[in-house]
């Protein structure tokens, strides 16, 4: 990387953390601390939720899926803005009439103590494991293959985000998160125009386009019903709706965010701008990773996009092994690129059984392309079965360093960063909210002064800081990143989701019944995951409907009357 | 706390606002659809 680049870096990392740090110093009272003093107007926080939900994993990720898969994944967020709706109507008018700092207050008003120990306990498991992997999933990829070491770029990532959130609390996590995403949609804009500029002669946009449509990658919606399909239209906007209703209503690292809200106007104005622009957003980024397709489809494409890890095969005993495939591709992606201009001009031609044939050729060039890439594994995982074969993750970042001009790859390394750390901060926010308000204030110690309270979460947020980077120095890499974060978050939030919907909607159903029924469905989901291999989407559902329904039977098998009703 | 008053957008009323954001919404998930069909 050449020293432009290093100055890009660091001069766009620092001046954020500056700027939170020096915009937001001297927080007096926990209100201010904890909720920013209630001042953030509706594009603010509009702009601080969608930041919290962009990790680095979004931008890594999700083009390399898009590059492998398509655009599938889009419909992920298709229950999205449903779910925007309903909390703007349910849960957001709630917190503002109890003045709640975090979304569990509630359940001990309509509950007992217990229940909301529960919801934040879950909570607290769920998001601390996942700020752990906010951290790290950047890492492993960077330090991969930047050569950085793993445990220092934690480290820099960590102590960054602890900087300016524990000195700022809320409102600096909501102010670095404007200049965060103008650096992210920076970033991300010039790099579709490059990708556009660096077609072929002969091709254009919508060209370009057919080629990525002929193998299928274009296919968006998906109308089959098959349960263990991860991304298909019944799923995004059922399962996916029950998800987001559960990160954005009951996770507070979302919840603080619109708390901050200066009204309930700007609250919901908040979260409708957030519904507008999530599904586009996701749609952008998945329409990059094609265009990273199309480029490698006119380009030679690394054999093994971890492209460090397989120098080292290459230069080890196994190397012999890999010569061969390495020339068996290039032609392949020889005549691929004959016959993606082929395909062009029959469709220009209108010549529809051209088009088929031509297509059909295409598939079979990519099979054997497929073929080859799984042969490289092979060998690679008997080198050394501790590389992660899966190498769709490195796909985005592999072109970012291989092909974008000096400058620009620094300024998409710090998007990269400005992802991880805006989300980190709003976890560690949150995580530190909970701990202070929930537990601390709430079960240990009830009379302390207002300044007591900032300082303890001050140190919260310092203490889930240090754990965050210490679960990211001893992670390992999963399949892909971005799904793990949502199965480790679906086997937990059906369950919180259930609680509130029961707090919110079943009036007849009191404490002890519900906090049965949780514990009931949070077994029941890790049992349906652990024996199935049903989409992790379906798991929100699954738990969520399964506090409601085992806290209806056990409310009308045992009766009583634990604790008040909602409303009262 | 009360809510300050609502001044919405194009003297939109909320649940107007509501209707034209899944509207559009639905809008967004056909095109996804014309898109695919185009080239596909």
């Amino acid at each position: 990387m050449s020293s432009l680049d290093w100055t890009i870096l660091a001069g766009t990392l620092l001046l954020i953390v500056s700027y939170g740090v020096w915009k937001t110093r001297g927080s007096k009272n926990i209100n201010q601390y904890l909720l920013g003093n209630k001042e953030a107007k509706w594009w603010t926080i509009g702009l601080s939720v969608m930041a919290t939900q962009a990790s680095a994993i979004t931008f890594l990720s999700t083009p390399g899926q898009a590059y492998a898969d398509g655009m599938g994944f889009v419909q992920f967020y298709f229950g999205l803005p449903i779910a925007m709706v309903i909390l703007c109507i349910t849960f957001i008018p709630i917190y503002y009439k109890l003045k709640v700092y975090t979304a569990y207050e509630f359940l001990e008003g309509r509950f007992d103590l217990k229940t909301r120990s529960l919801a934040a306990f879950l909570f607290l498991i769920q998001r601390g494991l996942g700020a752990g992997i906010t951290i790290y999933a950047p890492a492993i990829i960077l330090s991969s293959i930047m050569g950085w070491n793993l445990n220092l770029t934690n480290l820099i990532i960590g102590l960054l985000v602890i900087t300016y959130t524990v000195s700022g609390g809320t409102r600096a996590v909501n102010v670095t998160h404007k200049y965060q995403m103008m650096v992210i949609f920076g970033g991300l804009f010039i790099t579709f125009f490059l990708l556009i500029s660096y077609l072929p002669e002969g091709m254009g946009f919508v060209d370009s386009l057919k080629v990525a449509g002929a193998t299928g990658r274009l296919d968006t919606i998906d109308f089959s019903f098959d349960w263990n399909n991860r991304y298909t239209i019944w799923s995004g906007i059922t399962g996916g709706l029950f998800l987001q209703l559960a990160y954005f209503g009951t996770d507070q690292s979302q919840v603080q965010r619109y708390l901050s809200g200066r009204s309930i106007r700007e609250s919901r104005m908040g979260l409708i701008f957030n519904g507008l622009l999530k599904v586009p957003m996701q749609f952008f980024i998945l329409l990059i990773g094609i265009m990273v397709f199309v480029f490698y489809q006119n380009n030679s494409a690394p054999i093994f996009f971890n492209e460090a890890a397989y120098e080292r095969v290459a230069e080890s005993e196994y190397g012999s092994q890999l010569a061969p495939l390495e020339v068996q591709k290039d032609a392949l992606e020889e005549e691929r690129r004959t016959l993606n201009m082929a395909y062009l001009e029959a469709e220009r031609s209108g010549d529809d059984v051209a088009v088929a044939n031509v297509k059909e050729q295409i598939l079979s060039n990519q099979d054997a392309q497929q073929n080859v890439r799984e042969s490289v594994k092979t060998i690679i995982e008997q080198a050394d079965e501790t590389i992660e074969t899966n190498d769709r993750d490195y796909v985005f970042i592999t072109f970012i360093l291989n092909h974008l001009p000096t400058g620009l790859v620094g300024l998409l390394l710090a998007v990269i960063f400005s992802a991880a750390m805006s989300s980190t901060a709003a976890e560690l926010n949150a995580l530190a909210s909970t701990t202070a308000v929930d537990i601390y204030k709430r079960s240990i110690f009830a009379s302390g002064t207002d300044q007591h309270y900032v300082t303890m979460s001050k140190v919260f947020t310092l203490m889930w800081g240090l754990f965050a980077i210490g679960f990211a120095c001893f992670g390992t890499l999963f399949e892909n990143l971005i799904q793990f974060v949502n199965i480790v978050g679906s086997l937990f939030y059906g369950t919180i989701l259930g609680i509130f919907l029961v707090a919110f909607y079943i009036k007849r159903i009191y404490a002890n019944a519900v906090f049965i029924g949780a514990v009931l469905a949070e077994i029941m989901v890790i049992a349906v995951y652990m024996n199935s291999d049903i989409s992790f989407l379906w798991l929100n559902p699954i738990g969520c409907i399964g506090v409601i329904v085992f806290s209806f039977l056990i409310q009308s098998i045992v009766g009583g009357k634990s604790t008040k009703p909602a409303g009262q | 706390m009360t809510e300050l008053p609502d001044k919405l957008p194009f003297g939109l009323s909320w649940n107007q606002l509501y209707a034209v954001l899944l509207t559009a919404h639905v809008l967004v998930i056909t095109g996804f659809l014309i898109f695919s069909k185009y080239f596909t």
